[in-house]
């Protein structure tokens, strides 16, 4: 894959602190150098991942926040794409070299995010917290949308380096129960974990669970529920009950990060959907434009009617093809008026024929209709009544609705509505 | 390339599946019974058909012009309260009866509260309720199967005397009352109802248009099941509701009361379990609350058929049923899977 000659890399990446740019317009930077610290806990810093000149420090379309500040770098001749060093990684593997301090401190240097979307900071994860201390860790094999394919792939070719991450992740924590959970689709990922701690002397007590292929397994409170059988506190997290998930890209970029020094710049991404003439995987570097990742995949078809970043359920609808990807971006999909559907491509809603298809389909058994009702209604408290909160936002709600409601839409507006009148956001 | 690019929150896949489809399959779940009902009643079958449905169309159709809202035939939902409406009035009821009964359930039943989605009865037992209210007579005449005899008589105001047959319901209702009658000789016994299962299968029986044939309404049943057009659980509370009452009378008394089988295949309980009871408008949104509905509406049609006054009841539990669904919704409220959420 050819090296982008120009890269926007957001300032905010992830859930937790803006971080703070530490270059300057035409300074050079090397692959690898750190461009944006964090100060804060609840944060990760970002690298190049190219070598180049800073071009500026500019506002640029940001695929949830709208604009946001990017570090635009414009990468020179001397750079080759970033191979991964998965095959550096075999069965003389021991976690037991590397100490929780320095596996916490090499995973916060490296930038670490999950990466699976949801973009937390991966160091405050696994630093040990002696009053909820994590009893279990389950690597989130499940792709979390349909269409996505990355983290099949990621299990795939980069096996060892997964169970890798995975025992730092134990070791950091302190923790040797840890489960690996995979969709029944993908039996050959399974074969290939098991073959890969039977090869691992260090990873023997790691197990792998086969769990049902549905959507959304790939959510971490769905797959806790489908390997341990225990529910996560409603619109809580899973530390609560001392369970740590982790998605397999990150577990990667841990072992990674934590063997190798190599910060976190390139991810794997998926770019796929039949608006896509040539779907596939890409090893791709932070800041990349979508644009530029979609000609890779042979680009648009001449019926693509909309591109999404993230999966069909989650993810955001992009106006502009200049975005760049971020650290969370695991797919690009682009979807035809076919996969769409008719209505939905209209928007046109009708009334609610309170099918109860809406509160079946919920997978945390909340009331979508209600709730969105008292939203349209600006009625937060009746919404909040039929607790809102316990939302997991994975859309199934609206997918099956019969009268084509944006359920979750409404859901998510009035979680804001009522953040905002919280004031934990800004207006 | 961009200007086509379309924007939205997410999910951005649907099921393509929509209020229409949804109708349009119920439409088709109809279809088996009113083959059957062409097949005994002939001329009238289609003629009642037609009309409540053409007129339920019209009449929305109409309501949505003089209050300017946008045209909504196409969810095909009043084109289902004509057929349901039709099935459930006497084949020999007059046209002009059928017209007042389609008007009153779209006018009064469905779009006074403001249209699909709003009304809290079923339109089309309302438009029925109607009818039973204003021409008792009528309701309660029926006409023989053309299968059985080819000249169906026409019946008009002046001619109620037509040649008619007491339905197996009114047959088991004589046995109930006849507990009371002392004079052997006048009283008559269950058995008579029992024996008519195989009529009532196939549906050469008198009866409501559309609710003769069992086995046309179960085909229709299990195609809605299949399709995913409803869930079990209101068909199946209903239906085992109303055996478990049907049982205890039986047990009790097995010459005063027909048997289970009899109930669940007589009057109108295969057409309300599978087609009315389930009009998901009308009933409510939850699991938990679909069974209390459905074993209400299957317990109070065998109250009224066992000790009340009418030999059919399923119009009426269902009516009372619809008017509490919103309690039903409010009382099962679902908790979050991990429990209460502490905001
Ligand atoms: S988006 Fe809808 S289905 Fe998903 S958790 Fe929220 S309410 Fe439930
Ligand atoms: S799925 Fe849609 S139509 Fe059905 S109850 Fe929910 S909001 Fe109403």
């Amino acid at each position: 894959m050819p090296v982008p000659k120009q890269l926007a890399i957001m300032l905010s990446q992830h859930i937790g602190a803006i971080c703070r740019p530490v270059v300057n317009k035409k300074d050079r930077v090397t692959a690898g150098q750190l461009i944006g610290s964090a100060d804060a806990f609840v944060s990760a810093p970002i690298h190049s991942p190219v070598n180049g000149t800073v071009k500026d420090i500019a506002l640029c379309s940001h695929p949830v926040l709208g604009r946001a500040e990017a570090v635009i770098i414009e990468s020179d001749e001397s750079n080759q794409s970033k191979q991964p060093c998965a095959d550096k990684f075999d069965g003389r593997f021991n976690p037991d070299k590397f100490t929780p301090e320095k596996i916490f401190n090499a995973v916060r240097n490296a930038g670490i995010v999950g990466m699976g979307g949801a973009g937390f900071p991966t160091s405050v994860k696994i630093k040990t917290n002696p009053s909820s201390p994590i009893r279990t860790i389950i690597i989130n094999g499940c792709e979390c949308e349909p269409f996505i394919t990355c983290d099949y792939r990621v299990m795939l070719e980069w096996t060892n380096q997964v169970v890798a991450g995975a025992l730092l992740i134990g070791k950091a924590l302190g923790c040797g129960d840890i489960y690996i959970g995979i969709e029944d689709n993908k039996p050959k990922a399974a074969d290939a974990f098991r073959e890969a701690i039977k090869n691992i002397p260090a990873a023997a007590g790691i197990e792998v669970v086969v769990v049902k292929t549905k959507y959304p397994q790939g959510g971490e409170k769905q797959l806790i529920k489908s390997i341990l059988g225990e529910d996560v506190p409603a619109g809580g997290i899973p530390p609560m009950i001392g369970v740590l998930v982790s998605n397999v890209a990150t577990a990667a970029a841990i072992a990674e990060a934590v063997v190798f020094d190599i910060p976190l710049t390139y991810r794997p991404v998926t770019v796929s959907g039949s608006g896509i003439k040539k779907p596939g995987n890409f090893y791709a570097p932070v800041g990349m434009a979508i644009g530029e990742l979609i000609e890779l995949a042979g680009g648009l078809t001449d019926d693509a009617a909309k591109v999404i970043l993230g999966g069909p359920m989650m993810g955001f609808a992009i106006a502009d093809l200049s975005t760049p990807i971020t650290k969370t971006s695991g797919a690009i999909i682009v979807l035809t008026e076919k996969e769409i559907g008719k209505a939905k491509m209209l928007g046109k809603e009708t009334a609610c024929i309170r099918c109860g298809r809406c509160i079946a389909s919920c997978p945390v058994n909340v009331n979508p209709t209600r709730i969105a009702h008292a939203v349209k209604h600006n009625l937060l408290e009746i919404a909040e009544d039929y607790y809102m909160s316990a939302c997991i936002e994975c859309g199934c709600c609206s997918y099956v609705c019969p009268a084509n409601i944006e359920l979750s839409g409404f859901i998510k507006t009035g979680k804001i509505l009522v953040a905002r009148q919280k004031k934990l956001m800004p207006k | 390339m961009l200007q086509n690019i379309k924007i939205s929150p997410s999910p951005h896949i649907s099921k393509h599946y929509s209020t229409s489809l949804i109708m349009l399959n119920v439409l088709i779940g109809l279809l088996p019974a009113f083959i059957a009902a062409v097949w005994y009643f002939r001329a009238r079958a289609v003629m009642l058909t037609l009309v409540c449905v053409a007129v339920c169309c019209l009449t929305e159709w109409l309501c949505n012009l003089t209050r300017s809202k946008p045209n909504s035939l196409g969810d095909l939902s009043a084109a289902i309260t004509g057929v349901i409406l039709a099935f459930s009035v006497p084949p020999a009821l007059p046209w002009w009866a059928a017209i007042i009964g389609s008007v009153f359930a779209i006018a009064v039943g469905k779009m006074v509260f403001g249209g699909l989605g709003a009304n809290v009865f079923n339109p089309a037992m309302i438009g029925r309720a109607f009818l039973t209210a204003s021409f008792g007579m009528m309701m309660t005449t029926w006409t023989v199967p053309a299968t059985i005899d080819k000249n169906m008589p026409e019946i008009s105001v002046k001619n109620t005397s037509a040649i008619t047959q007491a339905t197996p319901l009114a047959w088991s209702k004589q046995a109930i009352k006849s507990k009371k009658i002392e004079d052997v000789s006048k009283k008559v016994d269950a058995s008579i109802a029992n024996n008519m299962l195989k009529d009532l299968f196939f549906g050469q029986r008198g009866g409501c248009l559309g609710e003769t044939s069992s086995v046309a309404l179960i085909i229709g049943g299990i195609y809605l099941l299949l399709t995913g057009t409803i869930s079990i659980h209101i068909p199946l509370a209903v239906l085992l509701s109303a055996f478990v009452a049907s049982s205890i009378g039986y047990f009790m008394d097995s010459t005063a009361y027909a048997s289970p089988v009899f109930h669940l295949m007589s009057g109108g309980m295969l057409i309300g379990a599978f087609f009315i009871a389930t009009d998901p408008v009308t009933s409510p949104l939850t699991k938990k609350g679909m069974w209390i509905f459905g074993i209400g509406v299957g317990g109070l049609t065998m109250l009224i058929r066992m000790v009340g006054e009418y030999s059919e009841g399923m119009m009426f539990s269902v009516l009372l049923m619809n008017s509490i669904t919103p309690l039903i919704d409010k009382f099962c409220k679902i908790i979050p899977a991990g429990g209460k959420p502490n905001v």
